[in-house]
């Protein structure tokens, strides 16, 4: 959406609305703004679409279990980066509100499809916004429908009419982008105010001010700076931050329980393992990050048993299965989480037992925890009730 | 430039298809609650964030003077742009008494602080135009025969006030 101004200028318009027209808008900023904008949910999307996949991986997806920091790279990106594309699609919008109430608001079937595409687009781009930063605050009663997948499907919404839109004004956006702009002659400057330029530093300043008082969250350098970051990463139960507590989930007394038992499941038969045993075991201690997909995320030191000894103890040697984790919680989405064989022989990957030398905090997954290089928290399952190998 | 458009609005309309699909085939899905949600958030930022703005932005061209107008009209952008990510978290609707990692600073503190380190950053850059320009409105006080450069390098002073507003160099 580019051009406020000819729209505007037309008699007709009811609403008078070049009575609120600044001559700061232009092609030009509108067009810078998109193409910032467009990267933004570019980044946004192929992050989300990875976190997406990881979580509910198709048959074509693999995802590599080193480097270790990969997904809390890709995560942190994709919040930090849709944080400070609050400023810049608001930016945006502004820049072309007037167009809202272009006279007539239809001319042909064409101009009604464009416009449609561009309300899709306003919609779904707000719509990502708001529900991320609801999400990263925590403040799911303000949304009532299942977050995870409607932030989903409403971000292919989002790329989709942004692709149209795009192609729709490729014309435009080349003409305003390119040195010699001839069809739009400058609009002579308000006295005082904002420039062009002003305005693009402006909004720049927003972004990084958002991303400096946040990224503290995932970048422990900037935890002082972040006053605004929804985590501390060394804030929680063992100087690590949780997400969900063992109240909450109910598996309180399970978890302490004297007759816990691990149930060891795979071609060799079946195995019950108490904590006495399970601290008999081999172990091993690992220096892995835990990484939310909200965005924040933790160095930790993880000691226990490798998850390729444990399969191995039930007739997998190689450690090349997959293997089924699952939790003493109970109906949540989250209760089982699956190793892939990349995963799985890992030898990072482990059945934890203490976090920084101590036993883990019930909250942390008491009595065992599953962590594994280079994958999202959600699927770190925690109070881990049985592994069950799954040869291919 | 054609095919290339063509291409792009192929992918698009194929991506929107996708997601339509999914929203009518995914049982966890609640497509008119999304919608209601799509809708509502739309009507609130056009027809009340958006205007709220507008409003803003007269005010600031009624009352701030032209030369420091830039400056305060920068501060206000990053102030509802940082303002509306920190909303949430001041609000604290995400707490909960079982988990105290989550959520764990004083927000409305934070929000503050961040608030006045912009304005007392737009506070100096006031500061340093009016300098700036109260030195251009006094007489040279130059020696035309001295031993220094003869006048004062034609960059950055810019004419004398009010020949042209030009933007703050900031």
């Amino acid at each position: 959406m580019t051009g406020s101004h000819r729209a505007l200028t037309g008699a007709g318009n009811a609403l008078r609305a070049d009575a609120f027209d600044s001559p700061l808008r232009s092609r030009r900023l509108t067009a810078q703004l998109g193409l910032w904008l467009g990267i933004a949910f570019g980044v946004c999307f192929l992050t989300g679409l990875i976190s997406h996949y990881i979580q509910h991986p198709p048959a074509w997806f693999w995802w590599p279990s080193r480097p270790v920091w990969l997904y809390r790279v890709t995560q942190g990106v994709h919040v930090a980066t849709g944080l400070a594309t609050v400023p810049l699609l608001g930016a945006k919008l502004w820049s072309v509100y007037p167009r809202l109430f272009t006279w007539p608001p239809v001319r042909n079937l064409l101009h009604a499809l464009e416009r449609a595409t561009v309300a899709v687009l306003v919609a779904a781009a707000l719509f990502q916004l708001v529900t991320g930063v609801l999400n990263v605050s925590r403040w799911y009663t303000a949304m009532p429908f299942y977050f995870t997948i409607s932030h989903y499907v409403t971000a292919w919404l989002a790329i989709g009419a942004l692709l149209v839109h795009v192609a729709v004004q490729l014309p435009v956006i080349r003409a305003a982008l390119s040195r010699h702009r001839a069809d739009e002659p400058p609009r002579p400057p308000e006295a005082g105010g904002l420039t062009r330029r002003g305005l693009l530093t402006t909004v720049a300043a927003s972004a990084g001010l958002i991303t400096l008082s946040t990224a503290g969250q995932a970048v422990p350098a900037l935890a002082p700076l972040s006053v605004l970051g929804p985590r501390r990463p060394n804030l929680g139960p063992q100087g690590l931050p949780v997400n969900a507590s063992a109240a909450a989930t109910g598996v309180t007394h399970l978890a302490t329980h004297p007759d816990y038992r691990l149930r060891l499941t795979g071609p060799g038969g079946t195995r019950l393992l108490s904590v006495t045993d399970l601290t008999a075991l081999p172990q091993h201690t690992v220096s892995l990050p835990i990484t939310c997909v909200e965005g924040w995320s933790a160095d930790a030191a993880w000691t226990g048993i490798r998850i390729a000894d444990l399969t191995a103890l039930v007739g997998v040697p190689d450690g090349n299965a997959q293997v089924r984790v699952e939790s003493l919680q109970t109906g949540s989405p989250y209760s089982v989480s699956i190793l892939a064989p990349t995963h799985a022989r890992d030898p990072l990957t482990l059945l934890a037992l203490r976090l920084h030398g101590q036993p883990l905090h019930l909250d942390h997954g008491y009595p065992a925890r599953l962590i594994a290089p280079d994958r999202p928290g959600v699927l770190q399952t925690k109070w881990v009730a049985a592994v069950t190998v799954e040869p291919r | 430039m054609r095919a290339v458009r063509l291409v792009l609005a192929g992918l698009g309309v194929a991506a929107m298809g996708y997601a339509l699909w999914m929203a009518l085939a995914s049982p966890d899905l609640t497509p008119t609650r999304n919608a209601t949600f799509l809708l509502l958030i739309v009507v609130l930022h056009d027809g009340l964030l958006l205007p709220l703005f507008l409003v803003a932005g007269l005010l600031v061209h009624r009352l701030v003077p032209p030369r420091p107008r830039a400056i305060v009209q920068a501060a206000l952008i990053v102030t509802a742009s940082v303002t509306l990510v920190a909303l949430p978290l001041v609000l604290g609707y995400g707490r909960t008494a079982d988990n105290p990692s989550a959520l764990p600073l004083d927000y409305g503190r934070g929000l503050l602080l961040t608030l006045v380190v912009i304005w007392l950053a737009a506070a100096v850059a006031a500061g340093a135009l009016l300098i700036r320009s109260a030195g251009r409105a006094a007489p040279r006080r130059g020696r035309p025969g001295g031993p220094g450069p003869p006048a004062a390098p034609p960059t950055r002073r810019g004419p004398a006030p009010g020949c042209r507003p030009g933007r703050p160099t900031r």
